[in-house]
């Protein structure tokens, strides 16, 4: 509560009290500022709810309290444990997506530029897309095994999709009228495609891969849940066998903290490296 | 006035158009006809007659959808003819090639955002494979005559429309077109912008001597800016139903009583080429 009044505090500040010479950059603090704010209200009022579900409803069984988490969590990083979890999970994560990612963008590249080559597989993948890669999971194990080639193709399955459909559709928009002015200025095939069409597809590509990497997360789950012997699938697998509440929201955190990170580097990164790209005209 | 412009200096890109007489007919089209859909034909353009000679400014005045913008996009080459005969300098036009440059109203979609105001008129020298040197030095020089030349490191969402205009001018000279293709590509902008833009259009026709078929469905800008007007009829199955030449110096200043009666002229034959509206 006091956070929430202190961020109240700091956006009625009256502007007498900004330093008058950088006004602009003055500005941008203050809203970075109460964004902060914000973010560490809205995490400290899910720690209360939580403790409240714990406390009045379900029980420290049925719904670990944060303290119980955390004194779960101290012994499960310093053996190594946990790392060694975290470490597969992303491992598998990260081949899964960088291939799938890859592989997705330039077919999508591809069939948003071929026009017959989208008619043919454009019905496929519209129908194919309704299977989520824990549906893919029984018959991946039966062509894979349960080893990291499963876990691979499962998050590669989990990543192509959401690529491959903004891909396409960051070609097909990419707008005529900058293709045929700069046909007009003497541009062949190719370099409409290199100079014009893949830079106006940039902001549709990064939302696909964005959206995928959150799929990638969630893909691997089920996959270690059903058949592995590591990850954070199997930790949550292996504490349910156990009754152990307290290990699955170790698990339960972890997955959310390593996606939200991820999530926020690829923001970061998209932001610094494809800025030109992305903003708007 | 108009007889003592001559094309200005050029350094760097100079002899990549071929030099041609200037009685010599920029396009040349007989009977032209543009139909468009199978099932549902519609007559777009029905046999349509016109000459242009090199360096004319020309205007093609309608109302909408009278097929102007088609004959354009014929002119430019974006489009293929169903019937008759569209030469461009005595050849058949086969698409768009870098001596018909076109000028598009949405100049945000037609230029790059992700570049400056200078990549975005070195681009079309890029594709060319010109050296980084010579690129530069010709872009400034074009930026220069549009009067961009100090906002050349801002991108095209920093400048304002008037200006992404004069841009997209620069960026076509900078590739030295024989031809303008210019798709009312001032509608959009407020009326004093549009007069500036007026005054530099015709500032760089001037100087370069360019041919420019100019499209409009505004009688005072066609007035102000056009050695000769074709009007065409309302379609479907559009023609040109007049051609008037406008025998006035310019600057042109549209409170010129002799432009009124250009005007009325023009309203009259504009009023009789559209008997549905």
């Amino acid at each position: 509560m006091a956070l929430i009044s202190s961020v109240s505090a700091t956006s009625t500040t009256p502007p007498a009290a900004v330093p008058q010479r950088h006004p602009r950059i003055a500005r941008r603090w203050r809203i970075r500022l109460r964004r902060a704010g914000t973010i560490t209200a809205s995490f400290a009022l899910g720690l209360v709810v939580w403790e409240a579900m714990s406390l009045l409803l379900f029980g420290p069984f049925l719904i670990p309290p944060p303290q119980a988490v955390l004194r779960a969590f101290v012994p499960m990083s310093a053996s190594g444990e946990l790392l060694h979890d975290v470490t597969m999970s992303l491992s598998r994560v990260f081949v899964g997506y960088v291939t799938g990612g890859l592989f997705a963008l330039v077919v999508g590249l591809l069939m948003g530029r071929i026009r017959l080559l989208h008619d043919l597989a454009d019905p496929v993948l519209q129908f194919l897309r309704f299977l989520s890669p824990t549906a893919m999971i029984p018959i991946v194990v039966i062509w894979f095994g349960i080893g990291e080639v499963a876990k691979y193709s499962l998050v590669f399955w989990g990543t192509l999709f959401s690529v491959l459909i903004s891909t396409i559709a960051g070609v097909l928009r990419t707008p005529h009228i900058r293709q045929n002015a700069a046909l007009c200025l003497g541009a062949s095939e190719a370099q409409i495609f290199r100079l014009i069409v893949l830079p106006s597809a940039v902001p549709y590509i990064v939302v696909g891969l964005r959206l995928a990497l959150a799929s990638a997360f969630i893909s691997i789950i089920p996959a270690e849940l059903l058949a592995a012997d590591s990850g954070l699938g199997y930790l949550l697998q292996q504490s349910s066998m156990l009754q152990q509440t307290d290990r699955i929201f170790v698990a339960l955190v972890m997955i959310c903290t390593i996606g939200f990170v991820a999530d926020r580097l690829f923001q970061l990164a998209t932001a610094t490296l494809l800025r030109r790209y992305l903003a708007v005209t | 006035m108009l007889t003592s412009a001559q094309a200005a200096p050029d350094r760097t890109g100079a002899g990549s158009i071929a030099p041609v007489s200037p009685a010599a007919e920029v396009f040349a089209i007989r009977d032209l006809t543009k139909v468009f859909g199978d099932e549902q034909p519609y007559i777009a353009l029905d046999r349509v007659d016109l000459t242009v000679p090199s360096g004319e400014f020309l205007c093609l005045l309608g109302a909408s959808g009278c097929g102007k913008s088609t004959l354009l996009n014929l002119m430019a080459g974006f489009e293929q003819p169903t019937a008759g005969e569209l030469l461009y300098r005595g050849q058949r036009i086969r698409g768009p090639g870098k001596e018909r440059v076109v000028f598009f109203q949405d100049a945000g979609a037609a230029l790059l955002p992700w570049q400056t105001v200078q990549q975005n008129v070195e681009f079309g020298l890029r594709l060319q494979g010109q050296f980084h040197r010579d690129r530069q030095r010709r872009a400034e020089a074009c930026l220069s005559l549009v009067g961009l030349l100090e906002h050349r490191h801002k991108v095209p969402s920093e400048i304002s429309g008037g200006m992404r205009q004069r841009l997209q001018i620069a960026r076509a000279l900078a590739v030295e077109p024989d031809v303008f293709l210019m798709d009312e590509p001032f509608g959009a902008l407020d009326a004093i912008t549009r007069r500036r833009m007026h005054g530099a259009l015709l500032e760089v026709w001037q100087r370069t001597r360019r041919t420019i078929v100019f499209v409009t469905h505004d009688i005072l800008e066609a007035l102000i800016l056009a050695d000769r007007v074709a009007v065409m009829s309302t379609g479907p199955g559009s023609r040109i139903a007049h051609l008037m030449t406008i025998d006035l110096e310019r600057p042109r200043h549209p409170g010129d009583p002799r432009l009124g009666r250009y005007f009325e002229q023009l309203e009259d034959i504009l009023h009789t080429a559209a008997p549905s509206a």
